[in-house]
């Protein structure tokens, strides 16, 4: 018995999204779809204990939810008999409609449209990872209130809100046309970043959570090949394999960071290197400059480079130029100093610091960076230093500031 | 004109334990000879190999269909890449070869198109895209020509694979050259290179959504009886 429930819920977290897509083109709502792959599920634990698994379970378990996606339908025409009558032929026409042979080209279709409905912009930052997380990677919401440190409530209540938007607002049903596919694929890219960030480094508790790295990890290199060709997804799986790379260099024994300055270069993963590596070259060789591809490049320097000391930093503050032009970002300018730094001092990094201050007041790293300028350039950075520290949520980095305190 | 298929086996281990540095700039290399060999019109098509450890090699033996997971050496070699070149002769299409960045151990053998084609715009749809390589071995040339025949005149009634992409079948190794680094020298050797256990025959390509997928049509092949296939994903990022 906890083979089977082993061997189901292993199915099922691969199959799952892709099922659910099938499902959403099938009967245009999320919710039903998720209905009828639960049901599925249940079917599937109770016949497969007595008959044993089928060949392909995923192929089975798209059967049945299938089925039972059809006979809600049904159902449903019925009940909405008495305020809009269906005629039997009527549903087979919409019935045939819906019932287009299972081509890879439908699958990556389903598997679009339903990232794509679970990251529209209209569903608000938090509601849309929420949702992704709980819809396409088949998270519980008890995993999901974990992983950012919130309520199960709070989790629930978004993907609610989430799902209620996209029911009234019809937005599970249609593929964007091509031209709004670019803006919309973004969209998506910027909750799998956010995703993957969290994951980088969590508001609080331990500095990393390597399940939600991987996972956006395995988003972004689901959305390249859905939207092959187009150089953002691939800067962006190139970011996120350079960070998953550097994953197990970045915190001590005691959870405490190491900054990219002190990490232990020959244990960053090479396959993760490659494969950032990899994905950015093929993002160039599509042409691809845009802000993801830019910060690519940007880790790719940093992943490559010796040592701290030996990086291309004159490179990097180019890539931050070109950067700070697509988005005059406050933490772009920031993280620009930082480059200014290390090609022309600390004195000229500090200078870029000060129109900054404001923006950032409640942002513990525009402190801690300004320390580190101060430090090098021979002044006090103790002021500084204990505003990060206040500033600062997350505990390892707050034993880390504590440090630099001490040693200040 | 004719057709060629350069195949690239690569040391998987020395690629993967490269300096990042030099992983950088050989990637960049390589980018920029495919560039240039497109641009000057003898490239058509090419791909890269993900790692082998994720590939799946399908075999029958007897009555049972075996499914081995990769890597499938013990020495680290693999398929790695092959690109899709027009030249004049095999002594044209080894040249192109011969600038192939690769690293020392590595090889590129040159092997002439017998039939098909491949589909170059396959790179453009959605869905992974995985490489089918025919694999055929024999202690001769000619019992190696025999088992790929065999394997022709079998898959002739199959279902069509799903998603495919093309597919092309390769002359015999005899009429192929092998460029192989050795420290920083390059040497170009003729065929047969039968010393490897298991030489590519063909290769067919098919866009799908997995592995999976590719590893149940081939366990329906009839033809894997005579050899094995090789299923390899492309590296789209």
């Amino acid at each position: 018995m906890a083979e089977l429930n082993e061997l189901v819920e292993g199915v099922v977290r691969r199959e799952r999204a892709r099922i659910l897509g099938g499902l959403v083109r099938l009967s245009g709502s999320l919710d039903a779809a998720e209905e009828a792959f639960q049901e599925a599920t249940l079917v599937a634990l109770h016949e497969w204990k007595d008959r044993g698994a089928p060949a392909n379970p995923g192929a089975w378990l798209m059967t049945v939810a299938k089925n039972r996606a059809r006979d809600q339908r049904r159902h449903r025409a019925v009940a909405d008999a008495k305020s809009a009558p269906i005629l039997e032929d009527e549903m087979d026409v919409q019935k045939a409609s819906n019932e287009v042979a299972e081509t890879i080209d439908t699958v990556t279709d389903d598997y679009l449209r339903l990232i794509l409905a679970c990251c529209h912009p209209e569903l608000g930052t938090d509601n849309q990872i929420a949702l992704t997380l709980k819809v396409v990677c088949g998270f519980s919401t008890e995993e999901i209130a974990r992983a950012f440190v919130s309520s199960e409530d709070t989790i629930s209540q978004r993907v609610l809100r989430a799902k209620e938007t996209i029911e009234k607002k019809q937005l599970a049903y249609a593929l964007p046309a091509r031209t709004e596919l670019p803006a919309r694929v973004v969209a998506a890219l910027g909750v799998v970043y956010a995703v993957f960030n969290e994951g980088h480094t969590s508001k609080s508790g331990p500095l990393m959570r390597l399940d939600l790295q991987a996972e956006a990890l395995r988003l972004g290199l689901l959305l390249g090949e859905l939207v092959p060709r187009e150089p953002e997804v691939l800067g962006l799986v190139a970011i996120m394999a350079f960070g998953a790379a550097r994953a197990q260099t970045r915190v001590d024994e005691e959870g405490v960071p190491i900054l990219l300055s002190a990490q232990d270069r020959a244990r960053w993963n090479r396959p993760l290197l490659r494969e950032g590596l990899t994905a950015l070259q093929r993002a160039r060789s599509l042409g691809g400059r845009g802000p993801y591809v830019l910060q690519a490049e940007i880790a790719a320097c940093h992943g490559t480079a010796p040592s701290w000391l030996e990086t291309d930093w004159k490179k990097i503050l180019g890539l931050y130029d070109d950067l700070f032009a697509f988005a005059r970002s406050p933490i772009v300018a920031l993280n620009r100093a930082i480059a200014i730094s290390m090609c022309r001092g600390p004195e000229a990094a500090l200078r870029e610091l000060a129109p900054i201050e404001a923006p950032l007041s409640t942002y513990h790293l525009f402190y801690a960076t300004r320390a580190d300028f101060a430090a090098r350039s021979g002044r006090d950075a103790r002021a500084d230093l204990r505003k990060a520290f206040e500033l600062a949520t997350n505990e390892g980095e707050r034993k880390l500031l504590a440090r630099r305190l001490a040693a200040s | 004109m004719s057709e060629f298929m350069l195949i690239v086996t690569e040391d998987e281990r020395a690629h993967e334990s490269e300096d990042p540095k030099a992983m950088a700039a050989l990637i960049e290399k390589r980018a920029a000879f495919a560039e240039g060999a497109r641009q000057s019109g003898v490239l058509a098509d090419a791909g890269r190999f993900r790692p082998s450890r994720e590939g799946k090699r399908v075999r029958r033996q007897g009555g049972r269909v075996d499914v081995i997971d990769g890597p499938f050496t013990d020495d680290g070699r693999a398929l790695a890449a092959y690109y899709y070149v027009r030249a004049d002769s095999a002594e044209a299409a080894a040249k192109i070869a011969a600038d192939c960045p690769v690293l020392p151990g590595d090889d590129v053998d040159v092997r002439s198109i017998m039939k098909g084609s491949v589909d170059v715009d396959k790179d453009s749809k959605p869905g992974k895209i995985f490489a089918l390589g025919v694999l055929g071995s024999a202690e001769t040339e000619e019992g190696w020509v025999a088992t790929m025949d065999r394997i022709d005149a079998d898959s002739q009634g199959m279902s069509p694979l799903p998603g495919r992409c093309g597919g092309v079948r390769l002359m015999p190794p005899k009429t192929g050259r092998r460029v192989a680094t050795d420290g920083g020298r390059r040497a170009i050797f003729d065929g047969p290179f039968l010393e490897s256990k298991e030489v590519i025959g063909g290769v067919m390509f098919a866009r799908m959504t997995s592995i999976e997928e590719a590893v149940r049509w081939a366990t329906d092949a009839p033809f894997i009886t005579h050899g094995a296939l090789e299923i390899r994903e492309l590296w789209r990022s």
